[in-house]
């Protein structure tokens, strides 16, 4: 869900900096710097949201496998 | 804590949603700049969570020291990852809008510079944590460098007021000139602020809980040999 709203984000990102700069200033040599700008912001937020979650799902898979080796060698499982 | 964390990131995605149209095309285009000033909102409240985090860091450090809770050293942990990623981001679009605005991506000027020490000061920050002999020294040894390092804080928000400076006078705080921008403007920045912020919330949260996985794991890993 994380990785899914953030890549729609920072698509509408791009999507909102060309289409809603684009007409009030068509002439606008920036807007290149514009779409970069947001671009990237919403790029290094989507790395680091990306980072964390990934993290959390290995962590938490991890601790389950560990849990049921315990759980077997103590004789609480079949 | 996790199925909350999922609608805070929810909640987030919407308010985005929002601050998207507000700020491509709600504010109106700043007469002087052209488009690249709509940067700003992504900017400016950048910063300010940046500052934020390091407050929650310094706070977060002192409480550890006194009372040596693990619990006060994860937040800290927390607050100063999320600052680095909130601050780089700042930094980054900051060069981007100063390339066509001041024809060059980075200048010493006092705020940039106080700046970028601050980034320097955080990432010095997590190197601490990763290299100390030891958890719990290097808890107590990041709880000192947190302390100290937030008084770049505040020299950063005053920068370019106490030197001459190419960056723009302060537009948010005590400090700030009212009137500086326009309603629409105003209305734009305060939404993104909020966003941003919640932002923060979610990505804080979610380490945090990482954090205390990652202490149960070590646990579990002790007990199975």
């Amino acid at each position: 869900m994380t990785h899914g709203i953030a890549t729609i984000l920072t698509l509408l990102t791009v999507a909102g900096a060309a289409l809603g700069a684009a007409p009030a200033q068509a002439s606008d040599s920036n807007l290149g710097f514009l779409l970069a700008g947001s671009g990237l912001a919403w790029a290094g937020f989507f790395a680091y949201a990306f980072y964390i979650s990934r993290k959390n799902r290995e962590t938490r898979r991890e601790i389950e496998e560990l849990r049921d080796q315990l759980a077997e060698r103590n004789g609480d499982k079949p | 804590m996790a199925d909350r964390n999922q609608l805070f990131l929810g909640i987030s995605g919407l308010l985005f949603l929002v601050n998207l149209y507000l700020i491509f095309f709600y504010a109106p285009t700043e007469q002087v700049m052209g488009n690249i000033q709509r940067l700003f909102y992504l900017h400016l409240p950048t910063v300010w969570v940046g500052f934020l985090a390091f407050f929650i860091v310094f706070v977060s450090s002192i409480a550890y020291l006194l009372k040596r809770d693990p619990v006060w050293d994860r937040r800290a942990y927390a607050a100063g990852e999320a600052g680095v990623v909130f601050l780089t981001v700042a930094i980054v679009t900051g060069a981007v809008w100063a390339k066509p605005v001041w024809g060059v991506w980075w200048i010493w000027d006092p705020k940039l510079t106080t700046t970028f020490i601050l980034w320097v000061i955080y990432i010095g920050y997590m190197m601490v944590r990763a290299y100390a002999p030891s958890g719990e020294r290097g808890a107590r040894w990041a709880a000192v460098v947190g302390i100290v390092g937030f008084v770049d804080v505040p020299i950063v928000y005053y920068a370019s007021e106490l030197w001459r400076s190419l960056h723009p006078e302060l537009v948010t705080g005590p400090f700030a000139e009212t009137g500086g921008l326009e309603a629409a403007m105003r209305t734009t920045l305060y939404f993104s602020l909020f966003a941003f912020t919640l932002v923060f919330v979610y990505l804080f949260r979610e380490r945090f809980a990482q954090q205390r996985d990652d202490d149960t794991l070590a646990e579990l890993r002790r007990a199975a040999g």
